[in-house]
């Protein structure tokens, strides 16, 4: 029975057995694991007869190693994907946030591939990394991922955005339509507004052309909840 | 490129990863990639009304490099 050899990989540990099974709980016990669905396992070769079923047979061999963790896998596979479009020596800063959210950051050069035109890239993406999560087994979790700290960025030029906005609005007592933006954008700009006074916003439009629109809140006395949508749309 | 992108994407949404074959074939001037997974799978890259397929395609023409604009992908299972 061997430990680590070369070419088995980081982590991966090599076991043999007299069936699968056996080698596998010997395996568990060695990386100190309870359950099979910890480990990942793969055989290498089945246990094979010999004659009269005693002599000459052999053993199964597998290898095993720890299951890595749902941070771990989504890092490597987004540094995967970055891989495979071409961009090498990148790093990645991934964590969980107190609400239970796994943020994944690549930073490094060329990223603005991944980014795309308004950061439609970077959402196609984090949509396909949350197909991934939710594929992993266990509860599943929720993933926000970023290039370069563009969310950041772009949450940083739309707030400034919607204050310039808001002074106009309140200069010229006139509403303004800002361009189209993503749900997500829409809301960054719903927030910044309401937190102006005698302002208001909603959304109009269709997506992917729906716009916020700025405007003066009815001066009824009533607060902004008056007529349109909720500005906390999602 | 967009072989490998589209590969590691796929593996990583769908059940059976050991199914996924990818291969390129110029069809007139255009590169089309056949998608190849397994039945149970279609449903998994595709997606309610194309959503998914639309989000990997947008991947594939963004990241997969210059000639990535032609990209056609067919999706198929055996």
């Amino acid at each position: 029975m061997s430990g680590e050899r070369d070419g088995l990989g980081p982590g991966w540990i090599e076991v043999t057995g007299r069936t699968v099974e056996e080698a596998t709980l010997v395996g568990l016990q060695r990386l100190g694991l309870a359950a099979a669905e910890d480990a990942e396992v793969e055989v290498l070769e089945e246990p094979q007869r010999g004659l009269l079923g005693v002599f000459g047979g052999r053993g199964a061999r597998i290898r095993m190693r720890r299951r890595p963790d749902r941070l771990e896998a989504l890092s490597r596979l987004a540094l995967d994907i970055a891989r495979a479009a071409g961009l090498e020596d990148l790093s990645v800063d991934s964590f969980r946030d107190e609400e239970g959210y796994i943020h994944i950051n690549l930073k490094g050069p060329g990223l603005g591939r991944l980014i795309g035109r308004r950061g439609e890239t970077l959402d196609a993406l984090q949509y396909l990394l949350n197909l991934a999560s939710a594929r992993m087994p266990g509860r599943p979790e929720r993933v926000i991922f970023d290039a370069d700290g563009y969310r950041e960025r772009r949450r940083q030029a739309l707030e400034a955005l919607a204050e310039r906005v808001s002074a106009r609005v309140r200069r010229t007592g006139r509403e303004v339509v800002l361009e189209p933006m993503t749900p997500q954008e829409r809301k960054i700009v719903h927030l910044a507004v309401a937190r102006e006074e005698g302002l208001t916003s909603e959304s109009r439009g269709q997506e992917p052309f729906r716009r916020v629109v700025v405007k003066p809140a009815p001066t009824s006395g009533r607060d902004g909840a008056a007529g349109g949508e909720s500005p906390d749309e999602r | 490129m967009q072989v490998e992108l589209l590969k590691v994407i796929v593996r990583a949404i769908v059940s059976n990863p050991e199914a996924v074959k990818v291969t390129e074939e110029r069809r007139h001037a255009q590169t089309v990639l056949l998608l190849e997974v397994a039945p149970e799978d279609v449903g998994r890259v595709i997606g309610r009304q194309g959503r998914i397929i639309k989000a990997i395609r947008k991947v594939l023409k963004t990241a997969g490099g210059p000639r990535a604009k032609y990209v056609t992908i067919d999706v198929v299972s055996r």
